[in-house]
């Protein structure tokens, strides 16, 4: 009854619209963040990551970092002793974006090189993910090649779970591995992270209206109750029992504005299929 | 209600002013006692002491034989809720609550009348206070009359032992006035202890006792017949 009551007023409908049109803003400035964040990353799919550690090093477990593998560096290309990509013995997949007879040529023409005995193997052009400079190999090629090759270093490839600053995120990454990380973008998706970040200016400006508002709608809650503190004290409610009320009424105002900006934000997102 | 020595001292600035002073008296239910005086003479204050709104600066004060100088906020609160009814002559009432809903207003913290009870009871006293009909108008709706009318019913909704009234009639036409009278005196002969402070001539036809106060103290206390 003390809170029908208090929906009554027209300052209390004033405030739960505005703050119902904020909770809904900020949904929309959520929603647009989270659509561009898979739109950016999915167009970053077949970037990666590259970098070389010493031997003695332990394999790195880092933060931030997907499909992390241990590779041969032969020249320009990887093989990937990557098992999870189920490969049969003597079968070799090289990337789609070389998907020429030349390049089978060269990559056999290297393998020889080592010593390979290349008729021994499939050699099929892949549509897996990692599209430039890569050929994968299975177990059993990448331990003939890792005798062959002598160097001190391991060479690990790798994606990132977030591509949205990416170089500020790698240049994080080399200070804790004190190495160079090379990087391969394979994106037309730029300029949406620029459009990713303006969602963060709304999101902040939005956030400021929020706690401005807050304050000035507290604030005049509290004038208004206090016209009525005489009234609660002459029937009889404590000072406890009026500031509980007061309490009540505003997160009411809180819960019941979010509970709507949220119904509202999803019946939007369902309708414009965001 | 027992009141011995009263006092109530204001001080401001440099000044100390007695609001009351040396008030002592003894309130019995089933009568019906009218307070007179002049403005500043201290009816209000006594009232609102009496009605344990304000602690009085120095004196004894027995509420059903249980000292209430030494309670704190919230034992005070419930010797309202439970045992006083108020009128004032500003109404107080909730202006967003429909009318039987201020008068349920007290009964929500009673833990003594439940939920189911509440609204009915509501209505039973609009229906005494002759306005069951508009029990679901707001007060912006309603005649000064009528709204003081809800605010007698608020003031029976815990069925108290005393009604203390500050100038209820004070915005109200002879008509109105005679109605919010006659219920007070039926309320006293029914058991209530009323307590009302007026400057109405009518109070006297109604009154048992009339108590005159002067610069804050007692100057005369007449039994009426």
């Amino acid at each position: 009854m003390l809170l029908k009551s208090f929906y009554r007023k027209r300052t209390t409908k004033i405030y739960l619209i505005i703050f119902t049109l904020i909770f809904i803003a900020l949904y929309m400035v959520i929603f647009g963040k989270s659509y561009y964040r898979k739109y950016i990353n999915e167009s970053f799919e077949g970037s990666y990551i590259t970098f070389t550690l010493p031997k003695d090093k332990d394999f790195p477990k880092l933060e931030g970092v997907t499909n992390l593998q241990e590779v041969v560096n032969l020249d320009n290309y990887f093989l990937l002793s990557n098992s999870s990509f189920n490969l049969d013995n003597y079968e070799i997949l090289i990337s789609p974006f070389y998907n020429d007879s030349k390049m089978m040529e060269a990559v056999q023409e290297r393998l020889a090189k080592l010593g390979i005995d290349t008729s021994l193997y499939n050699f099929e052009f892949s549509d897996e993910v990692y599209t430039n400079n890569f050929f994968y190999a299975n177990p059993f090629t990448y331990s003939i090649l890792d005798n062959q090759i002598n160097s001190n270093d391991n060479t690990y490839v790798g994606k990132l779970y977030d591509w949205i600053d990416f170089e500020e995120f790698i240049s994080e990454l080399e200070g804790e591995l004190g190495t160079e990380i090379d990087c391969l973008i394979m994106a037309d998706a730029m300029q949406y992270i620029d459009i990713y970040h303006g969602f963060n200016i709304f999101l902040y400006l939005l956030l400021f209206l929020f706690v401005i508002l807050s304050i000035i709608s507290i604030v005049n809650v509290l004038i208004d109750e206090k016209k009525t503190n005489f009234l609660y004290r002459i029937i009889g409610y404590s000072s406890k029992q009026k500031r509980l009320i007061v309490i009540s009424k505003l997160l009411s105002l809180l819960v019941f504005s979010l509970l709507l900006g949220t119904i509202s934000s999803l019946i939007l997102k369902v309708i414009f299929k965001w | 209600m027992h009141v011995e020595n009263l006092e109530k001292l204001y001080k401001m600035a440099e000044k100390e002013i007695y609001a009351l002073k040396d008030f002592t008296y003894t309130f019995t239910k089933g009568k019906f006692y009218a307070i007179t005086g002049h403005s500043g003479s201290g009816k209000s204050t006594l009232i609102r002491i009496l009605g344990l709104i304000d602690r009085p600066s120095k004196g004894n004060y027995l509420f059903n034989n249980q000292d209430v100088t030494k309670l704190n906020d919230d034992e005070l609160s419930d010797i309202r809720n439970k045992e006083i009814g108020f009128i004032f002559q500003e109404f107080y009432l909730e202006s967003e609550m429909k009318a039987y809903e201020n008068v349920m207003l007290p009964m929500l913290i009673n833990p003594e009348i439940n939920k189911d009870e509440r609204e009915q009871r509501a209505l039973q006293l609009l229906e005494l206070v002759q306005l069951k009909e508009r029990a679901n108008h707001f007060p912006k709706q309603l005649s000064g009359g009528e709204q003081q009318r809800i605010c007698l019913a608020r003031a029976l909704a815990n069925n108290p032992n005393y009604i203390l009234a500050d100038e209820p009639t004070g915005n109200l036409d002879t008509a109105n006035e005679e109605i919010v009278f006659n219920i007070l005196k039926k309320l006293s002969t029914e058991g209530k202890c009323v307590i009302v402070v007026s400057h109405s001539k009518y109070v006297l036809k109604y009154a048992d006792y009339v108590l005159n106060l002067k610069d804050g103290k007692l100057e005369q206390s007449n039994e009426l017949k």
